[in-house]
């Protein structure tokens, strides 16, 4: 009989879908695809090879060329874990097929080990866009053998997998207990954040603790030459250390060696996280759904909860509530916008020693440079803005049941207002946390607070504008899981792409024009004025048109 | 055969959903589970097919204990949920095959089954679509031939005739008795009364996670004392009485 494992590794995909291929047949979704393989990814690559250019030439000047790989493999753990467990909990434990695999005489293994299959395929996407070129770069730059190319594969293979599991431990020893409580509701949301927050730690301390390293032990290595950096910068993710040494020694007996060691541990982890599987995975997931309700059944008190509400305002607030309550949702729309400010923060939090530390904020604080700190907090809102997700999935989340806001008595203006306002305010929670990380990390002064608090819904409004004008008319309805609808959309992906986009136009423009205080707050304010004056009108007549037309 | 002894079932800690229930399911009959909603037939399923955990008591089918040989119970079981709604994205064919891959059934019977079923059930036109593409009532049928291609000994069905038109549910009516008839088990929830009445050797009626009624249908109108119809008796039985 054929393995099970990858018969439902198989299905699984299938009943995936690809990679967003198909989103929809719009034209505009062609175009947006067209674009984004045509025009983004090979620019994306080409800025890294350019970089990647640059720094080996920079580096090789002083015997470190080998960083640009360390480097390249250690972000891309890092972004995998990162990305990773967002999905795994999604997957393992928030996804709608897991209903109908628990009757089937399927193994905990077989179903994880599944699961993790189709993971490890999705995230070789970034593991392909940052070390192909690096790769590349390095092998045809320091003129290596086959055999580094051969290296390389195996490592490329190879690069999800300890990171993944990792991650999958993790969530799957924290699920086993939150599943354990009454609290289910509450805890299952929470237990999938500790997860979150518990990786993101073991990352902080990983990275503490090579910066131990003190400045004079840093120039040592700096003078070595011979990639004596790598230790440090193959250090961030426990496991890229063997991969680096592999690559970089590809023709000694040490790099076999190394190699041999990656392939194990890898390997290891793999066979590791199918056992824990066996132990902990049905624990946690059997019985997750169970909903807790509120203690005995309630009356409910007709006369305070059913009130009569504004058609916008009840709107939005399903919106939200659904935001808040759907696990998948929460985990990408909300909870971002606590993590990213924090991520934002943590290359100042582990950067080198506290003196670096407040060199940095008087740095900041210097006057000469107050434009800069406008320019970088609202690039900040609009990179957060973007990274949410809310408004370009809002009419993909309505899914299968679109229908209902077909035949709702409400206006699609009004709709379209109430959708675009649940993407501004949770915009406006990743503000208020990054105003609260900048203010007490970067000690930014209350003023600027102030003014931010009062001006910082422009940039949000903006990529909630752009991400409701993308999902409007390239919507994906089709999805059968809520993962699909937030994780597998593009259109999410388009918006964050435009907020990093106008992201690093602020910065730039700031920069270029030297702009000071006063004038990169005035300038910046006025422009995304504008910029929400233009996609506002092009969402409240055109958008609702497409909303008019648009079947379900 | 299934059997459950003082199971239980509570959700969030406080809402008992399935209250300290008994209940044997023999081989060679076509039992009916039948119940208002919120009764706790559901919940008793899931259990019974390993998709929720009870809380306490034990569950055997054909003998073996869902909890200690989960995979070996669950071989035994086919079982059509209440939600038809899973895997939309694959085509009907795909679903078949993967759930014969998962029972193991050859490749030769498959064929076999599948051909037949789908001719049965009138599917044969549209095996190559997604199941995304469906009506309710195809979906249902989709799900209820995947449980039929690996031709498990326990039939376990939430509400299988939900949907259906007549002449599917006609042709799942027949096979349930013809499934029974080899002395195999199948067991199955409704709320079609009529239908209980008619098809069923034996029935149990539960309500509020408790078992009211379980035996044959002679059985039932000896116990009321009543020649009245399983609907008179299903209302009486089930309304509130306190
Ligand atoms: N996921 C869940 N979380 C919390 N409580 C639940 C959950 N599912 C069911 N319940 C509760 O358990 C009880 C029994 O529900 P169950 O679904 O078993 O009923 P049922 O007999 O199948 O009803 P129906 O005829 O409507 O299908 C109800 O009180 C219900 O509110
Ligand atoms: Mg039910």
């Amino acid at each position: 009989m054929k393995n099970k494992t990858l018969t439902l590794t198989r299905i699984l995909l299938r009943n995936g879908d690809g990679f967003g291929i198909k989103q929809s047949n719009t034209g505009v979704s062609k175009f947006l695809y067209l674009f984004f393989f045509v025009v983004l990814v090979p620019v994306l690559l080409f800025t890294v090879t350019r970089f990647q250019i640059s720094a080996y030439n920079t580096l090789a000047l002083i015997g470190q060329e080998g960083v640009i790989v360390s480097w390249a493999l250690s972000l891309v753990s890092i972004f995998i874990f990162f990305f990773g467990i967002f999905y795994i909990v999604s997957s393992f434990y928030f996804s709608t097929d897991i209903e109908g695999l628990l009757h089937l005489p399927l193994k905990p293994l077989q179903i994880i080990g599944a699961k993790f299959a189709v993971i490890t395929l999705y995230e070789y996407g970034i593991a392909f866009v940052i070390l192909a070129p690096t790769l590349i770069v390095y092998g045809i730059k320091s003129s290596q053998s086959v055999l580094f190319y051969l290296y390389s594969a195996i490592s490329f293979i190879l690069a999800p997998i300890i990171p993944l599991a990792i991650g999958s431990i993790i969530v799957m020893v924290i699920m086993r207990f939150t599943n354990l409580s009454r609290y289910k509701d509450l805890l299952k949301i929470v237990g999938g954040m500790v997860a979150i927050f518990v990786g993101l730690f073991v990352n902080i301390m990983t990275t503490r603790i090579l910066e131990g390293t003190s400045t004079g032990q840093l120039e040592q290595l700096l003078l070595q030459g011979e990639n004596s950096l790598v230790k440090i910068t193959s250090a961030v993710f426990p496991s890229t250390k063997w991969a680096t040494d592999a690559l970089l020694s590809s023709n000694a007996l040490n790099g076999f060696l190394n190699l041999l060691i990656f392939v194990a541990v890898s390997i290891g982890a793999f066979l590791l996280l199918l056992y824990l599987a066996e132990l902990l995975y049905f624990k946690g997931v059997i019985g997750l759904s169970e909903s807790s309700g509120s203690g005995q059944t309630k009356i409910v008190d007709l006369e305070r909860e059913i009130v009569k509400g504004s058609v916008i305002k009840t709107y939005t607030l399903v919106e939200l509530k659904l935001l808040f309550r759907t696990p998948i949702y929460f985990l990408n729309c909300v909870l971002i916008n606590f993590i990213f400010p924090l991520l934002l923060l943590l290359p100042m939090l582990t950067a080198g020693g506290s003196e670096d530390f407040s060199e940095l904020i008087a740095a900041i604080q210097g006057v000469e440079n107050k434009g800069m700190v406008v320019a970088v907090i609202f690039a900040i809102l609009i990179f957060l803005g973007g990274v949410n997700g809310v408004t370009p999935s809002t009419i993909s989340r309505e899914g299968e049941g679109l229908f209902v806001k077909k035949y709702l008595p409400v206006s699609y203006k009004d709709q379209i207002t109430a959708k675009v306002l649940s993407g501004l305010i949770i915009g406006y929670i990743g503000l208020i946390t990054t105003l609260i990380a900048a203010f007490i990390f970067i000690k930014i002064s209350l003023s600027l607070v102030v003014i931010i608090l009062l001006t910082g819904w422009l940039p949000i409004l903006f990529t909630s504008f752009t991400g409701i004008l993308i999902d409007l008319n390239n919507p994906k309805l089709n999805w059968v899981s809520e993962q699909q609808a937030v994780k597998q959309n593009m259109n999410v992906l388009y918006n964050i792409i435009i907020g990093m986009i106008f992201a690093v136009l602020t910065v730039v423009a700031t920069l270029h024009f030297k702009w000071g205080f006063a004038t990169a707050l005035v300038m910046i304010i006025a422009i995304y004025a504008l910029l929400n004056i233009l996609t506002g009108s092009l969402v409240y007549t055109k958008g609702v048109k497409v909303f008019a037309e648009l079947e379900g | 055969m299934i059997e459950l002894i003082n199971v239980n079932k509570t959700y969030g800690g406080t809402i008992k959903a399935v209250d300290d229930l008994t209940l044997e399911v023999p081989r060679g009959q076509i039992f009916g589970f039948l119940g208002p909603n919120g009764a706790g037939k559901t919940t008793t399923i899931k259990m019974i097919t390993g998709i929720l955990n009870a809380d306490s008591g034990s569950i055997k089918i054909n003998g073996i204990d869902i909890k200690q040989n989960p995979i070996a119970a669950k071989r035994e079981i086919g079982y059509v949920s209440d939600n038809p709604n899973v895997f939309l994205r694959l085509k009907g064919i795909e679903y078949l095959n993967f759930m014969a891959d998962m029972y193991d059934v050859p490749v030769r019977e498959r064929r076999e089954r599948i051909d037949e079923l789908s001719k049965r059930f009138a599917m044969e036109n549209v095996l190559r679509n997604p199941i995304q593409s469906y009506s309710h009532g195809m979906r249902q049928k989709i799900i209820i031939m995947g449980v039929l291609v690996h031709n498990p000994p326990v039939w376990i069905m939430d509400e299988p005739l939900t949907g259906l038109d007549p002449k599917s549910s006609f042709i799942l009516k027949e096979m349930m008795r013809e499934h029974a008839n080899e002395n195999k088990t199948v067991f199955f929830s409704t709320h079609v009364l009529d239908v209980a009445e008619k098809l069923c050797d034996r029935v149990a009626i539960i309500n509020k996670g408790k078992i009211l009624f379980s035996g044959t249908l002679p059985e039932m109108k000896e116990r009321f004392e009543k020649d009245e119809s399983l609907e008179k008796i299903f209302l009486e039985l089930t309304s509130d009485e306190e």
